[in-house]
């Protein structure tokens, strides 16, 4: 059994869970239901 | 094997941009399936996308991250890489093999019968050069009248925004038709390079642009699921440097970061074992070699 692939997901997992706690999924889902008109070529 | 890799990918397509009701309200999904994190390269504001795209997030929050002034935002983007590093180390590259939805439209692409070129090696760099610059230091750093930053590689390079999201968007909204300028002209022209491109050669943008790509490809040789040689059991016949699609001669570079876990080595190449696939240590299908192992033989290219 390897272990990093383990200790990296707890890792990541961290990460995930700090970003949680700092409210960023709102941020992403405010960001994901406007038309991002840069990423389309416009403005 | 081929063909169950080909029903993932079509299946995921579906799952990531399975909002086809755009064709009725002529605008993108808007509900709450778009907080989750889409495994491969596919833009957020395409109108069929459920999911949010990592790159894409991960330049917004970066863009409006200004620690020292009141007006900046504080959100460092953990969510999105904690997102995107947890589907690393569970698969690594094996999700652009798998799941990614421009990789799956450059092998289709591929298939259109012509003489076929290989990518150049060192043009593999250049997807580390653009997800440093172009997702991370150029957001950061470059900031216009109001202390924003642009989400440099969405805004100047993303072929996938502009398919997924550009044409479509233009043809449906005239409001966004009258916007267009010379900066689409530029993305269609880079669209239209990758496309013609991904006929003569496979999965170029995925070698040689894809930051997400590059993400993931750090994890190969770590991840949860990934592919293991087994030494004993190699004859250097070569068979696999003949098969990958990426040009990966695996029993020479077992967890290259190019390889996207196509398993076509494995199942299609390999006829002594040599290359099994691995769940966290533990090797499927892993069987002793025939024991009419031939003489060692080198493959010439």
């Amino acid at each position: 059994m390897r272990k990093t692939p383990f200790y990296l997901l707890l890792f990541f997992l961290g990460l995930f869970l700090t970003g949680i706690f700092l409210d960023e999924p709102m941020r992403v889902l405010e960001q994901a239901r406007i038309i991002c008109l840069a990423c389309i070529g416009i403005g | 094997m081929e063909s169950i890799r080909k029903w993932v990918q079509s299946i995921s397509f579906f799952l990531t941009n399975g909002y086809w009701g755009f064709l009725f309200s002529g605008t993108i999904y808007q509900g709450p399936l778009k907080v989750l994190c889409s495994p491969g390269l596919n833009c957020y504001s395409c109108p069929a996308a459920t999911t949010f795209c990592p790159i894409g997030s991960l330049q917004q929050l970066l863009l409006g991250l200004r620690l020292t002034l009141p007006a900046g935002q504080f959100y460092l983007g953990a969510y999105v890489v904690g997102c995107m590093g947890m589907l690393g180390a569970l698969c690594g590259r094996m999700i652009c093999g798998w799941v990614c939805p421009f990789g799956f439209f450059q092998e289709l692409l591929h298939k259109i019968p012509t003489r076929k070129f290989a990518v150049a090696a060192w043009l593999r760099w250049g997807k580390y050069l653009f997800l440093l610059l172009f997702v991370i230091v150029l957001p950061l750093t470059v900031l216009d009248s109001f202390a924003m930053g642009k989400p440099w590689f969405c805004q100047f390079i993303c072929p996938v925004g502009t398919l997924q999201a550009g044409i479509p968007l233009v043809l449906m909204q005239p409001d966004i038709r009258n916007a267009v300028g010379i900066l689409y002209v530029h993305k269609l022209t880079i669209l239209f390079l990758f496309i013609v491109w991904s006929v003569y050669s496979y999965r170029p943008f995925c070698r040689t642009t894809c930051p997400l790509g590059a993400f993931y490809g750090l994890f190969n040789g770590v991840s949860l699921i990934r592919l293991k040689f087994n030494k004993d059991n190699c004859t250097k016949c070569g068979a696999c440097h003949a098969i990958c699609p990426v040009d990966i001669r695996f029993n020479e570079t077992p967890n290259s970061r190019e390889c996207i876990g196509c398993l076509q080595c494995s199942t299609k190449a390999c006829q002594f074992n040599a290359i099994s696939l691995e769940i966290g240590g533990y090797v499927l299908n892993s069987t002793p070699p025939p024991s009419n192992k031939p003489v060692q033989q080198t493959h010439s290219p």
